[in-house]
């Protein structure tokens, strides 16, 4: 991008940024002022300054806690899946032979579909449909391989990880689309000189194609952790807070903590402690792309 | 390159036309609405009145007046958390409400006065016991003298069995082997477990003489947390004497007997109920109970359709009693108790709120037995003493008696906003948190107890 | 040579295997809830049952479509993802474009960074504090109102995905049309906007799926006049589902998600493009 510029653009800017200072910047701001006030549900004008009070209490409950650690194994697990299994399958679609071909537009197609789902409906299926302890379709499955049946999402020790499995069928997805798209553009030329030397494609893919995806690597691993760190919908609609609250991750607690026990203050508190992960999340992804940028 | 263009064009046109198909889709199906016909807006607990709602008083009313009636049932947390959401908004958007004692608070300042409509109108008062009128029809402290609801099903848990099991001789036999009594309804919470823990086996064993197919439950409850873990465990909690707090907002939860409670019922909880129990809201217990997959029951009398369904394998074979004593319960209680639940119906202050009155007088007043008789939900004399009613199911002669003397010692719940905030939503995750080893019992205990003396304090009801 | 070709073949049919089962893993779910939903109400199934190719039934429709009001729901649910559509085309493409063409570099790199740390935010962390906000302004449960929460979410990504589209477009094609008399929104119009029109198709159909898709906002924000159907079918969530129920929730659920993938499978070209592109970098 050239510096010299022929026209000065703000016309185009400013109503974005006005619609972006109200609908982003004002609720960021008043829900801070909100954390550090006392506010019920049941009289919602009734707003008393506290200071700190709010955040205090929150790191003083075990609840809080359990929620966090919850939250953390929740996203670091689907941002894993997520990426690998989109690796995976990104590599072997982007072989020769399937790469570029009118089967691999198909597939492509369809690898949309759990994306582009709507999650509560995702959610409820999973809960109705596909983790259901008697009727459901993973207990039909082994069962047929003459397992006993699991209880899935009513069970303290499973919850979380069918939760988890569910949500990263959704993210797959976003992380195979650009591991393919950055796979496909590597020259054959390379590739075919490495299997001269003799390397299997194995090596190949982890010693030549990885390290030349690191980027992509890094973008989707984050774009993926912070959309799996905010999921409501699906965890609302799948299981809950869970069985013992083992899938009650932040949003959860923030919904749980202003609605069902009316202490819209405390749950305002939660969010913003959530906005500050996030922060962090997002300057490591401004760093990754300057990096990327001044690579390229 | 050119066609890389037209093939772009053409799913660009697709991609159009389809959102034009979506967007233009609805205006037909939304185009019949448009008329000035009065619509009232009606947000519900689901229950056994929803099927007779719609099916039969609502388009009978529709046709008589042209008044035009949209009925929402919603499952009961997301009920009371959307009528508190658009009463803060001041939407105007519910005309009539499903009103519960104990989530008054969190709408109570945009309830419109039901006395003044009653007076225009004349309806009967005097159709409801003293009782019920203080319980669910009335809160001194928050709306003094006025009248904010109707009460459509005031209800306290009672106990449901089945006497063919308990009437055969080789359960009673075997019943007498192991525990040293008979087989008959409990006295104790304690003979409450031990009936349950006999009845619980596995598929292939066999009950009453008939071998079983599926897992067969000794007792349950719907338990999802918070809502329906509260609803079932407060039994335990108001059983043991306990009232959560007195007229001086002095809480009693802080009592030890509490954590015997819990234990009592994390007891019973995993060795007799279904574990599905953990996902069912409310009366979902009772399909397993209705198909003979659950010996007794925890029952809601709003419920008795429901466990006495023509369809199902329960049916006439239903017994019914009170709750059990907890011994050494702390207010020397002859019987277990719940707290009076159930509810009625309310109004919001509407434009509307005159035409929605109407509706509720014909519904509940006029068509009262009528309501009664297809819904088994009573709150009127003229339902209770209703002959025609009585006899319209076998049930209502062994059931009335246990519910009457249930009710009397139903607790009904102190009038404060903060109910929902202090005793309904904490103790349900209280219950929850202990049986599923989140905290342990003496520390969700001391949560309970934190959480409700700082509402307290915090509200200027204590120092 | 033979067999060098013979292994060939077996390895890409292998491949087609893998990924043949990934299909499935994709689409089985949703095929699960069609082919429920199609099945006579008031049954619980096992997976043999649902299915069995025989005994279709359109009942739970009918309950669906009446019972759960699902024409309102899904009015609102179309009003609302085509005026973010709009959006994005009026506010986001400029925005987009004109960040791009700013003279100083400081001014845009703080823009873009503005756009991307309020691009991760959790929806929850803004859901909350609009719920008060609206209350004051008047803003409670309206259409309005949820489409302005919308904006928050679409907003960052939108002109974050555009930026990329524009930054590809060669500054000197406009300075020549600037010299030729047109004005800087002529030139916006007429020479920049029709060269990135697939990475706009892109957004504009992004933006319409995540906002048909949305449940938070909507669940927080929306009075009934304006909930979409996201928040329809959430009312079966914890009602204590009976078997009478779970068709009528499965017929709802595939009418909800029928059109919305059908719609993805027609474009998916551009979808492709645009989370490709979203992803990576402006």
């Amino acid at each position: 991008m050239a510096s010299q510029r022929f026209f000065r653009p703000w016309g185009f800017i400013l109503p974005g940024i006005v619609l972006g200072i109200i609908t982003l910047v004002v609720p960021i701001v008043m829900g801070f002022r909100y954390s550090l006030h006392r506010i019920r549900l049941y009289r919602l004008s009734d707003q008393v300054f506290v200071g700190f009070q709010n955040y205090m209490r929150l790191f003083d409950d075990p609840l809080f806690m359990m929620s966090v650690r919850v939250t953390f194994w929740f996203t670091i697990g689907c941002t894993i899946l997520a990426v690998v299994f989109g690796l995976a399958i990104a590599a072997v679609m982007s072989t020769r032979g399937i790469r570029g071909t009118g089967a691999a537009r198909f597939y492509m197609a369809f690898y949309l579909v759990p994306f582009v789902a709507t999650q509560v409906v995702v959610g409820m299926l999973g809960r109705l449909y596909i983790w259901e302890p008697e009727y459901g379709m993973i207990n039909w499955i082994i069962g047929l391989l003459g397992m006993d049946p699991v209880g899935w999402l009513i069970s303290a020790d499973t919850a979380l990880m069918v939760t988890t499995i569910t949500n990263s069928w959704r993210l797959v997805p976003l992380a195979l689309l650009v591991f393919y798209a950055a796979l496909a553009t590597i020259p054959d030329a390379i590739v075919e000189s490495a299997e001269v030397d003799g390397a299997s494609a194995l090596t190949i893919f982890f010693r030549i194609k990885l390290p030349m995806i690191r980027f992509h690597i890094s973008f989707v691993t984050l774009i993926i952790l912070t959309s799996a760190f905010r999921e409501f919908d699906l965890v609302y609609a799948l299981s809950g807070l869970g069985p013992g609250r083992s899938t009650n991750v932040l949003s959860m607690l923030v919904y749980h903590m202003g609605l069902s026990t009316a202490n819209i203050g405390l749950a305002n508190a939660i969010s913003f402690i959530m906005f500050g992960i996030v922060a962090v999340l997002a300057v490591v992804y401004i760093k990754a792309a300057k990096l990327s940028e001044m690579r390229e | 390159m050119r066609e890389g263009k037209t093939k772009q064009r053409a799913t660009l046109l697709v991609a159009v036309a389809t959102l034009f198909v979506f967007a233009v889709s609805p205006a037909f199906a939304g185009g019949a609405r448009e008329d000035d016909r009065v619509t009232i807006r009606i947000a519900e607990h689901p229950g056994p009145h929803v099927q007779p709602l719609e099916e039969y008083f609502i388009p009978r009313y529709e046709e008589l007046t042209g008044v035009r009636i949209e009925m929402e049932v919603l499952p009961p947390d997301q009920l009371w958390q959307r009528m508190a959401l658009e009463a803060q908004a001041g939407s105007n958007y519910y005309d009539i409400g499903y009103h519960s004692p104990g989530w008054f608070g969190y709408y109570y300042e945009s309830v419109a006065d039901l006395r003044p409509y009653m007076e225009r109108n004349n309806f009967d008062m005097s159709q409801y016991s003293a009782a019920v009128q203080e319980s669910h029809m009335t809160n001194e402290l928050l709306r003094p003298g006025e009248i904010i609801a109707l009460a459509r099903n005031p209800q306290t848990p009672i106990y449901a069995y089945r006497t063919d099991w308990f009437a055969h001789p080789d359960e009673q036999a075997n019943f007498r082997a192991e525990y040293g009594y008979d087989l008959a309804p409990p006295e104790t919470w304690e003979q409450l477990y031990d009936i349950a823990e006999f009845f619980t086996r596995p598929a292939g064993a066999t009950v009453a003489g008939e071998t079983l197919n599926e897992a067969l439950y000794g007792y349950s409850a719907s338990i999802s947390a918070p809502g329906g873990m509260a609803r079932a465990f407060l039994a335990i909690v108001y059983s043991m004497g306990l009232d959560g707090f007195d007229e001086n907002y002095q809480t009693d939860l802080d009592n030890p007997i509490l954590l015997d409670g819990v234990a009592y019922w994390e007891r019973l909880v995993e060795n007799t109920f279904p574990p599905a129990a953990a996902t069912w809201n409310f009366l979902e217990h009772l399909d397993y109970f209705r198909n003979g997959r659950l010996a007794t029951a925890e029952l809601w009398p709003e419920g008795v359709m429901r466990a006495e369904d023509p369809a199902g394998q329960a049916v006439g074979n239903v017994g019914y009693a009170t709750f059990p004593r907890w011994e050494g319960n702390l207010a020397d209680l002859p019987i277990g108790r719940s707290f009076l639940g159930g509810g009625g119906i309310l109004m919001f202050d509407t434009p509307r709120s005159e035409e929605a009155f109407k509706f509720l007088q014909w519904v509940y007043e006029e068509n009262a037995v009528e309501f009664t008789k297809r819904t088994a939900m009573f709150a009127r004399n003229d339902q209770f003493e209703n002959e025609e009613i009585l006899a319209s199911a076998d049930f209502y002669e062994t059931f009335l008696p246990a519910f009457g003397e249930q009710m009397a010692y139903g607790f009904p719940r102190q009038d404060i906003a903060e109910w929902g905030a202090v005793m309904y939503t904490p103790v349900g995750e209280f219950a929850a948190d202990v049986i599923s080893g989140v905290m342990t019992p003496e520390a969700a205990q001391q949560r309970l107890v934190n959480n409700m003396n700082t509402v307290f304090r915090e509200e200027g009801y204590i120092d | 040579m033979n067999t060098h070709k013979l292994r060939k073949a077996r390895s890409l049919a292998a491949r087609h295997a893998v990924l043949s089962i990934w299909l499935l893993i994709c689409i089985i779910p949703l095929v699960t809830l069609v082919l429920a939903s199609l099945k006579p109400a008031g049954l619980f199934m096992t997976i043999p049952e649902i299915f069995s190719f025989s005994g279709f039934s359109l009942e739970n429709y009918g309950r669906a479509w009446r019972q759960g009001n699902f024409p309102f729901f899904l009015r609102n649910s179309l009003i609302i993802a085509t005026a973010s559509l709009a959006v994005v085309l009026v506010v986001c493409t400029p925005m987009a474009y004109g960040i791009t063409r700013l003279g100083s570099a400081k001014m845009r790199n703080f823009l873009v960074f503005s756009i991307l740390s309020t691009r991760f935010l959790p929806y929850v962390v803004l859901a909350l504090p609009m719920y008060l906000i609206f209350r004051v302004v008047g803003l409670s449960g309206t259409l309005f109102g949820l489409v302005l929460a919308h904006l928050a979410m679409q907003l960052p990504f939108m002109v974050w995905l555009m930026l990329g589209f524009f930054s590809g477009v060669p500054i000197e094609v406009e300075e020549s049309a600037i010299i030729d008399g047109c004005t800087p929104f002529q030139t916006f119009m007429l020479i920049s906007l029709p060269m990135v029109l697939p990475g706009l198709n892109a957004a504009a159909i992004l933006a319409f799926i995540i906002s048909y898709n949305e449940f938070l906002f909507a669940f927080f924000l929306a009075g009934y006049n304006a909930q979409p159907l996201t928040v329809g079918i959430a009312r079966f969530v914890g009602g204590g589902e009976t078997a009478a129920q779970y068709g009528v929730i499965a017929a709802y659920g595939s009418m909800i998600i029928i059109p919305i993938v059908v719609f993805a499978l027609v474009v998916n070209r551009y979808i492709v493009t645009g989370m490709t592109q979203g992803a990576v970098k402006g």
